[in-house]
């Protein structure tokens, strides 16, 4: 199971990722804002990062490069949460280097799917 | 027979009689449904008020008894005066709560006794954009938002000097800046922002320019381009990549460009992209002396 770090301001979608993913056997951290996340992933390491677009003190777009650029986060997966439409999100997710995005709203039923769906694939890349 | 809920009167109070905290709640749910939502945090709120000389007892809360309903703010300089934050909570939308904000702000406008006042609004939003026209706003000019995130591409120029400038020596420049700024990077919102540089370059040709911007731990952003002499693209690349190689690990965020900015084939040639457009309005406000 992986350790994941979500950094989402609205408390209703923390919470239900939160549950989905804790009802998966995973590890999860939460923070609300961008700086709190970004300290979160230095100490923690985790294995996979949730990142909202809209944060409350620094955008999401600075979040992702700074998970990038920093080697003391390592190499997490970081999956990019927004409402944006799907060309604009796809285009943000793949400029700034995250590895892929959710939509929201996102569906109860298919968000756990996805998120294995991107461990598995990040796996087998290792491997 | 269902029980009708009783309206109460809609208020409009100075938002200076609230907390930062109370504000910053009403403006985050008033976006909670927009597409980027940008919320802020309170510490984020009130450099936005500073930065943009918000002034509190001007700008506007709309209630229902103590039920809040909406947010309009207005920036105050001399002369001119600029609406801000509106916003309305999504379930009390339809009901001429913006029409209310919008007309306090102009009111308090006219009373400072502005000549203008200005606004940004999000292109498509035609909602607001048909509220701002019924107030005899007319669109002025088209801005852009750019981004260029750290993992794009390096690029070359042709060789050039570049000297670091900052505290007075930024602002030396900036007063000799030709374009036109809007309120958010106008030298008051620079010199109130801080943290503020620049980067002066000569190429060997002995073309030169400026370019001034803001330095945070992660983010360069308050974009300021300036050729003073020699071929604006050449000069414009030259900053851009003294700026760039100084500073390669920062996300960069350019602000209200215009779109018909002689520097945009430039900035998009080395990895700057298109996030969103806005569209600056201008009310003129006439009297009768």
């Amino acid at each position: 199971m992986a350790k994941i770090l979500i950094i989402e301001d609205n408390p209703y979608d923390a919470r239900l990722m939160s549950t989905l993913l804790r009802k998966d056997g995973h590890e999860v951290l939460t923070a609300e804002e961008g700086d709190a996340g970004l300290e979160l992933a230095r100490s923690e390491h985790p294995d996979l990062v949730l990142v909202d677009m809209g944060l409350p003190d620094i955008d999401g777009q600075t979040v992702i490069a700074q998970l990038r650029n920093d080697e003391r986060v390592g190499q997490p997966i970081i999956i990019t949460v927004t409402a944006w439409p799907p060309d604009t999100a796809r285009f943000m997710a793949e400029a700034y280097g995250s590895d892929g995005y959710i939509s929201k709203p996102f569906k109860v039923r298919t968000f756990q799917a996805k998120i294995r769906a991107f461990l598995e694939t990040h796996q087998a890349g290792k491997e | 027979m269902t029980a009708r809920t009783p309206t109460l009167p809609l208020i409009v109070r100075p938002a200076s009689e609230f907390s930062l905290k109370f504000l910053t709640e009403i403006y985050n749910r008033s976006r909670i449904d927009y597409i980027v939502p940008m919320p802020m945090s309170v510490r984020r709120m009130e450099e936005y008020i500073r930065t943009y000389d918000v002034d509190l007892s001007r700008s506007a809360v709309a209630l229902a008894g103590e039920d809040p309903l909406g947010l309009a703010m207005l920036g105050v300089r001399p002369r001119h005066t600029w609406v801000t934050r509106m916003g309305v909570i999504p379930a009390k939308r339809r009901r001429g709560i913006g029409k209310v904000l919008l007309r306090h702000l102009i009111r308090e406008s006219r009373m400072l006794s502005a000549d203008y006042i200005l606004l940004e609004v999000i292109k498509g939003n035609e909602a607001a954009n048909r509220l701002f026209r019924r107030h005899d706003f007319q669109e002025v000019r088209e801005l852009l938002v750019l981004r260029r995130p750290p993992i794009a591409p390096r690029f070359d120029a042709p060789p050039y000097t570049a000297e670091l400038l900052y505290g007075q020596g930024v602002f030396a420049l900036l007063k000799r800046r030709t374009s036109t700024p809007s309120w958010i990077d106008d030298l008051p919102s620079l010199r109130n922002a801080g943290s503020m540089h620049a980067l002066r370059v000569t190429l060997a040709t002995g073309s030169r320019g400026w370019i001034a911007f803001q330095l945070k731990p992660h983010q360069l952003s308050r974009i300021v381009i300036e050729v003073e002499e020699g071929d604006r693209e050449t000069v414009a690349r030259a900053l851009l990549h003294a700026l760039h190689t100084r500073y390669p690990r920062h996300d960069t965020k350019l602000e209200n460009l215009p779109a018909d900015s002689p520097f945009r084939q430039s900035l998009e040639a080395i990895g700057y992209f298109i996030t969103f457009r806005r569209l600056e309005m201008m009310k003129k406000l006439s009297y009768i002396r």
